[in-house]
């Protein structure tokens, strides 16, 4: 059979209304998710988490709980296999709390002390519950408090300096005709995706295969392969569906349990989070007090931006909520000074969700400039347009992207801003008061390497094989009218292929980066499956070659674009390693390299 | 999640006699409360009795012009009957206020007027609660207690009762049908709930192995002219932090009757008689409407973390009376 992908003309797929790839299987609950797979055999597992702040195990007695009905096992600190915590993840050093069960410290209130094992999950559930967990309990310090005597200055990150100055603010702002000085709280806030944190694991022919809900397959099978001292090549991880993320779907306790309760029990093992228990084991955003001064001049321009922000970490993990960082690529002023202090308490461990830093950050410093706006009688846009930088305030350097002002006018035009009554609690709808009102916010657009491959099927049909998670934002839908459209083809004779980590490397779903990273992979993959099937290349009977299975993860270069050559050759040469697709060339995965400069 | 029977009863004669069988037992209505309870371990039952098939499933109108609202009659289905909205509105608003479709499709008149309190402490079996586990102590009172009672709690339990369908219930003199072993029996909404006191673990005055048959509404002309205004932390699928059922009959400024319940304030449905005793007779205006809510709500004692519950209810008892009253002078 013959396949053309057509002439040049594009579907025009991309950026039109679509549904959902998936949406038949998920509203009519066909779609699988991690604790949905069957596996012959299967174990379950519950986590036992501890009930104290802080202190240390004294005992666990498992034994009344291996009598009960279905229980097959009980892991704790006193029998669980050792793992390795000393590596670098993806997304930095491994939290501790995945080397589960590991000795008989409990930093906080909530951390996983044991795993019951039994036939059933209600089995697991009620023994886990049964079990009497005993604690030398030590005093403990919760309480997150803004100047709390134990806030201290982290060293700088791969994701910036805690610290960022230039000029005096302190005279700068004696010298203001206006001075804004106010404090902003933010509460904790939990993720809590509608999909609860679920991993299925077994071991299938020496290699490590689990059934996960995760943003990231190859981050998830990277680090369990650290965990547990196992080759990269010998973990695999899918995570088909996923049922939301923001950022706590990575590496967890319950996958490192599921599959350490595997190896123990040679069987396959679940291992699902309550609701409950995600509130102390998948991170969360840390509570923050901020303070922010601002000082202008007559005309509003600033003198002074100040912003010092405070927020929470546990005694065994740093995780700092940047939020005083938004500053730095905001707004020109003469001064600048901006920090992001932390204290260590005994909480859970906070992680990144959904803006980290820029969120609970952007919310006071927007709130503070509304008030100098107030409270100098100037614009709010006006006051922001007066304060727009030519180039990073602090940094000095030029902007990859910017086109905040643009953006100022245009909303403007479609809210009506100039026409609105800017007094406040005057307009009424029925029960509503209406008011109007403005906020900026930034956020650094960078992208990952990937990788791809795609098949031009013997059906006329084309596969593409991208390890992306789609974690219910459509990315699988993206990628599928991004191909399309590549291939000027319609939709329907694409079929994509993802969230497995034998896939080969790829962006993960994180940092409103996936759809960008992959995107660009399998756009180059098309095109050059494109110019070879332009080349007259047929596909052969059975297709054209598929990336091998398993691939080396480990090996990028092994993950090629599937391409069928020319008729005359009987077989199909893989791409050159230069040819793969990928989008290595493009800035790296760093939050530094964004359209905006810090 | 401890193991348990399961078995569906057709017989009301049936449900009884399974039920006293087994002091295990359990009726399992809708299930919306009872299972999430069973899953956390703070309900426990060997044994479950499925009444949803019961012969419980009817609103009737009572040859007085009130209504006979089965046990079983989900809450999908309350809401939406004739006769409810027409009679009783804040009735049907109250429920369709309440939870999400779903669990309305699920939940059963008999089960929403059970289901138990919404303290984060009370689900937490890992800690101690009174209500739970009598005499363990009540760590709300120092602790989260933002939406509980300003009203008749003790210092042994500061819950209130989270329902919304049972204040639109409580203003209009509701009587709760019963059936055990003995015969049927009846209690008036208002003698239903116990006193906390001592003893917040006994929340109603049912005998036990009691089998809710149905709620009995009597006819009360000034119902047609009432609302149902639930105030929650956002706007859909969630709890009251305050609630009122209010039913008002207004003529030449005069209140000639009014009915007032609360929500979200007490481990019951708060039926402000004080405030309705204030108000009958008077004029109907904004200025008597506050003094009322404040009769009313001068026995209030706040909590330091839900004393915005004060002014909440007050500000919603002269709202929903202002907009009663000009809805009856229009
Ligand atoms: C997410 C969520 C949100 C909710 N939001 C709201 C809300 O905003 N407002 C609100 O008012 N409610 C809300 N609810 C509660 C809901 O209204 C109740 O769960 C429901 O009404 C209980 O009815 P059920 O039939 O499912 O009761 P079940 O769960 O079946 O039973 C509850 C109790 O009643 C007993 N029981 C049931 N039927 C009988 C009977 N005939 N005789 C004797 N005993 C009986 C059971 O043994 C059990 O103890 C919410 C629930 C959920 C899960
Ligand atoms: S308020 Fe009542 S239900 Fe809540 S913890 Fe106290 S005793 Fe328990």
């Amino acid at each position: 059979m013959t396949t053309t992908t057509g002439a040049t003309t594009t579907t025009g797929a991309f950026g039109t209304a679509r549904t959902r790839v998936e949406g038949r299987e998920k509203v009519t609950g066909a779609a699988r998710y991690a604790g949905d797979i069957p596996l012959p055999d299967l174990a379950h597992g519950w986590m036992v988490l501890s009930t104290v702040a802080r202190g240390r195990i004294s005992s666990i007695e498992s034994e009344p709980v291996l009598a009960m009905p279905g229980v097959l096992a009980v892991i704790h600190h006193q029998n669980a296999p050792r793992v390795n915590l000393d590596y670098m993840g993806m997304i930095g050093k491994p939290d501790p709390i995945l080397g589960v069960f590991q000795n008989d410290r409990v930093p906080f209130m909530g951390w996983p002390v044991a795993l019951v094992l039994a036939e059933r999950p209600e089995q697991a559930r009620e023994a886990a519950e049964a079990l009497v967990v005993r604690y030398e309990q030590e005093p403990h310090d919760i309480g997150f408090t803004a100047g709390h005597p134990d806030m201290y200055t982290p060293p700088d990150s791969p994701f910036g300096p805690a610290v960022a100055s230039k000029g005096d603010v302190e005279a700068e702002l004696a010298a203001s005709t206006f001075v804004v000085d106010s404090e902003y709280t933010t509460p904790e806030e939990h993720h809590n995706p509608m999909e609860p944190h679920a991993a299925t694991a077994h071991w299938d022919g020496g290699r490590l295969e689990v059934f996960d809900s995760n943003q990231g397959s190859m981050m998830v099978a990277a680090e369990l392969a650290q965990i547990f001292s196992l080759d990269a090549e010998s973990v695999r991880v899918r995570s088909e569906h996923v049922g939301g993320g923001f950022g706590s779907k990575t590496t967890r306790p319950h996958q490192v349990a599921a599959a350490m309760a595997a190896t123990v029990l040679q069987r396959p093992v679940r291992v699902v989070m309550t609701r409950r228990q995600m509130f102390s084991t998948i991170g969360y955003r840390s509570p923050t007090a901020q303070r922010v001064r601002l000082g202008a001049d007559e005309s509003g321009r600033l003198r002074a931006l100040d912003h010092r922000s405070e927020c929470v970490t546990s005694t065994v993990h740093e995780f700092v909520e940047r939020s005083a960082s938004v500053g730095r690529v905001m707004y020109d002023a003469d001064a600048h000074y901006t920090s992001d202090r932390v204290v260590r308490l005994d909480v859970p461990t906070p992680t990144f969700m959904r803006a980290p830093g820029e969120a609970p950050g952007s919310f006071a410093l927007e709130c503070a400039l509304d008030e100098l706006a107030e409270k100098s009688g100037i614009d709010p846009i006006e006051l922001r347009v007066r304060n727009e930088p030519d180039r990073g305030p602090v940094s000095g350097l030029p902007f990859s992207s910017r086109n905040l002002v643009a953006c100022y006018e245009e909303g403007a035009r479609r809210f009506g801003w100039a026409d609105r009554d800017p007094r406040p609690g005057v307009r009424r709808e029925g029960r509503w008061l209406l008011g109007t009102g403005m906020a900026a916010a930034s956020f650094h657009s960078g992208a990952g390497p990937s990788t791809a491959a795609v098949t031009a099927e013997a059906d006329g049909t084309f596969t593409v094989r991208i390890n992306a998670a789609d974690i219910g934002t459509g990315a699988r839908t993206a990628i599928n009218l991004v191909a399309a459209d590549g291939l000027a083809v319609d939709p329907e004779r694409v079929r994509v292929v993802m969230a497995d980590s034998d896939l080969g490397p790829a962006m993960l779903a994180g940092g409103s980066m996936g759809t960008r990273s992959w995107a660009w992979a399998v756009a180059i993959a098309v095109s050059e499956l494109r110019e070879r099937l332009a080349l007259g290349g047929d596909i052969p009977p059975e297709g054209s070659p598929r990336a091998p299975t398993p691939p080396k993860p480990s090996a990028p270069s092994r993950k090629r674009s599937g391409t069928p050559s020319a008729r005359s050759s009987p077989r199909w040469p893989w791409t050159s390693p230069a040819e793969r697709s990928g989008c290595g060339g493009c800035s790296a995965s760093s939050r530094r390299a964004g359209s905006s400069t810090r | 999640m401890k193991e348990f029977g399961y078995q569906r009863v057709l017989e009301v004669s049936e449900a009884i006699s399974v039920l006293g069988a087994d002091p295990d037992a359990r009726f399992l209505g809708g299930g919306t409360n009872l299972v999430d309870l069973m899953k956390t371990g703070v309900e426990r039952p060997g044994h479950l009795v499925d009444v949803t098939e019961l012969p419980l499933d009817r609103v009737e109108v009572t040859p007085e012009g009130g209504l006979r609202i089965g046990a079983t009659v989900t809450n999908s289905d309350l809401a939406a009957h004739p006769e409810v909205r027409r009679r009783y509105p804040a009735l049907a608003q109250a429920v369709l206020a309440g939870a999400s479709g779903q669990l309305r499709n699920m939940a059963t008149v008999g089960g929403n007027l059970l289901q138990r309190t919404r303290c984060g402490y009370f689900t937490d079996v890992a800690g101690p609660c009174n209500k739970r586990l009598p005499g363990s102590g009540c760590p709300a009172i120092e602790g989260e207690h933002h939406n509980h009672a300003i009203l008749g709690a003790s210092e042994h339990c500061v819950a209130t009762h989270p329902s919304d369908m049972g204040v639109a219930l409580a203003a209009f003199d509701a009587v709760v049908r019963y059936e055990t072993a003995d015969g049927p029996g009846e209690l008036p909404l208002a003698d239903f709930y116990l006193p906390v006191g001592d003893t917040p673990h006994l929340e109603t005055a049912l005998p036990s192995g009691a089998l809710i048959t149905g709620v009995t509404l009597p006819p009360a002309p000034v119902a047609a002219h009432s609302r149902y205004r639930k105030v929650r932390e956002r706007a859909s699928y969630a709890f009251a932090i305050g609630s009122i059922a209010a039913a008002l009959d207004v003529r030449d400024g005069v209140v000639h009757e009014v009915r007032l319940a609360f929500g979200a304030v007490a481990s019951r449905p708060w039926r402000a008689l004080e405030a309705e005793r204030a108000l009958t007779g008077g004029p109907a205006t904004a200025e008597a409407f506050a003094a009322a809510a404040d009769a009313e709500l001068a026995a209030a004692e706040a909590l330091p973390h839900n004393g915005y519950k004060v002014p909440l209810m007050r500000n919603l008892v002269v709202a929903l009376l202002t907009e009663l009253t000009e809805e009856a002078t229009r």
